[in-house]
């Protein structure tokens, strides 16, 4: 029991992260239907940018933190104008091929930074790690106090923008109708940017959170949680944005616990639900079933 | 004063001529009436003019500036709004939040500002809401604010959209078919709805529709348009004995 209750608390901390990630899978494919396959490499950056900041240039932590996020906010924008908005009008294959190449681009062109790759690097420890006893056995560690608390904050306000702000409106309005929001005077390519800068925040805090709780940073470090999110947001149902937290959420818990019973097929498990999900939920979890227009 | 000009307007598609050399001239305060049979190019007239379709050929002048090959977004806030033949309300967005979202200056806060409330955003917000209940009211939609746009029925649903259509604050209105999928009495009631509205908005409204006598009643000036091309204008009686029109009309009842 105290067992099962220590891995649902490294479960949440993982899910509070995957849930980051698969916001900005979900917000993108919501409004350009791309599934932006060199995402999860935003994740990479981020820790990157945290890392060499506080290693190199002695950045505060929290600093680095922000800068972290605008690097992967900007680098997200960057990607859209470069790689998918001149293939906006094309099939939307196209688009989805570009993403799998930005996301090698990324990938080996980290590596081949003499300041990045190849070898792993260690990511500092921000600050001491400290234990606190609930029950028994039971502990929460600061570091996984602070990862679900900044990860529940920033779902907070990305909640509150988009349901309570003009930008918010105008993504969901442009995500449900592009042509008639450009006749409500809105630059859906404005909105569209904009989507992209903050999935790349969020994929750019993952990013940090990541580091902070496992220290390990490589070139290759945002394919495998890139890959989960992904599959947590269309479990969730992608588009959908509580869906994406519910679907990381879920995700980093059924992992924890299946690995705590069998390492072996742990990450065979997660697939296994989602498979079960989609054979009756076709739209995942909290998605909306669509109709294929014309 | 002309308010909207088309001079030699042509679109086409592939080798099909969907417009071919359309011109006209619409004066501030008009309510025309642009009809004629199925696919005879209304629909790509409002399409080119509202931004969608950059013209093959030909001109088209607002307020005498040149917006053809303009993005759809840059003619909106010029001031042209129009709806469309098949409703395209934002369906999982409340009702008020449909007549709230159009783009104005003076909503030009910063995200900060509304993270912050600030004092120029509560300021703007307010004034935004106030404005937008004034449309759901107008249309009769006041007590629904908080009700998702595909909850509404169909035919309020049509009344939303020109509502919506209004928040722009445009000073040029299209509607495409507004009367589409109406009964005869709702059909009335909405053409009532149309006038008043022209007045009280100062519009100048242009309105697509397909059967002939739905028209007659309230525009001064009608176009008919067959096979791309404009065949024929002018006041309701005229129109009505035009050879061309009938012609055009009967050709499709007898096909």
């Amino acid at each position: 029991m105290e067992q099962l209750l220590s891995q649902i608390i490294n479960g949440v901390q993982v899910g509070t992260i995957y849930a980051l990630i698969a916001l900005g899978y979900t917000m993108v494919y919501g409004i350009v239907k791309l599934i932006n396959f060199a995402h999860g490499d935003l994740i990479m950056v981020g820790s990157y940018v945290a890392y060499l900041s506080i290693v190199h240039y002695q950045v505060p932590f929290p600093a680095a933190f922000l800068l972290a996020m605008l690097v992967c906010g900007s680098l997200g924008v960057l990607m859209d104008r470069i790689a998918y908005k001149p293939l906006r009008a094309r099939p939307r294959l196209y688009a989805l091929i570009t993403a799998m190449g930005v996301s090698l681009f990324l990938e080996h062109g980290a590596r081949n930074l003499p300041f990045i790759g190849p070898s792993f690097r260690r990511f500092p420890d921000v600050f001491p790690t400290q234990n606190y006893v609930l029950t028994g056995s039971v502990t929460v560690t600061n570091i996984q106090l602070f990862n679900v608390a900044v990860a529940v904050a920033l779902m907070a306000l990305l909640q509150y923008v988009i349901k309570y702000t003009r930008v918010g409106m105008a993504m969901r309005a442009a995500s449900q109708d592009p042509d008639a929001a450009r006749l409500m005077g809105i630059n859906v390519d404005r909105v569209i940017a904009t989507t992209f800068a903050i999935g790349g925040m969020l994929a750019g805090a993952a990013g940090v959170l990541l580091a902070v709780a496992y220290p390990r940073l490589s070139p290759y470090m945002g394919i495998v949680p890139g890959l989960k999110a992904f599959v947590a947001a269309v479990f969730g149902g992608i588009g959908s944005i509580p869906g994406a937290m519910v679907g990381g959420l879920i995700m980093g818990v059924v992992e924890t616990l299946a690995t705590a019973v069998y390492s072996q097929v742990a990450e065979g498990v997660f697939f296994v639900i989602l498979i079960a999900v989609l054979l009756f939920r076709p739209a995942g979890l909290l998605g909306q079933p669509t109709v294929e227009k014309a | 004063m002309t308010l909207l000009e088309l001079q030699g307007l042509s679109k086409s598609f592939g080798g099909l001529a969907a417009v071919r050399s359309a011109s006209l001239e619409v004066n501030t305060g008009d309510l025309i009436g642009l009809i004629g049979p199925n696919g005879a190019g209304k629909t790509t007239v409002f399409n080119l003019i509202s931004g969608f379709y950059t013209p093959t050929s030909g001109s088209i002048r607002f307020r005498g500036e040149e917006i053809g090959g303009l993005k759809a977004h840059q003619v909106a806030n010029r001031g042209v709004a129009r709806t469309f033949q098949n409703i395209r309300l934002f369906r999982e967005l409340t009702i008020l939040e449909n007549v709230r979202i159009a783009h104005h200056p003076y909503a030009a806060y910063s995200l900060a500002d509304s993270i912050l409330h600030s004092r120029r955003y509560r300021d703007g917000e307010r004034r935004l809401r106030a404005e937008a209940l004034e449309y759901l009211a107008t249309f009769g939609l006041q007590g629904r604010a908080e009700t998702l746009a595909k909850n509404l029925p169909y035919g309020e649903q049509r009344r939303l959209e020109i509502a919506r259509a209004l928040s722009t604050r445009p000073s040029l209105l299209l509607l495409d078919e507004p009367a589409a999928g109406m009964n005869p009495q709702e059909t009335v009631a909405l053409m009532q709805l149309i006038e008043f509205i022209r007045e009280r908005f100062e519009l100048t409204i242009v309105l697509i529709e397909h059967q002939m006598r739905v028209v007659m009643g309230i525009c001064q000036h009608i176009l008919v348009m067959d096979f791309g091309e404009i065949i024929a204008r002018g006041d309701p009686q005229e129109i009505q004995r035009n050879p061309r029109v009938i012609e055009a009309y009967l050709g499709q009842q007898a096909g």
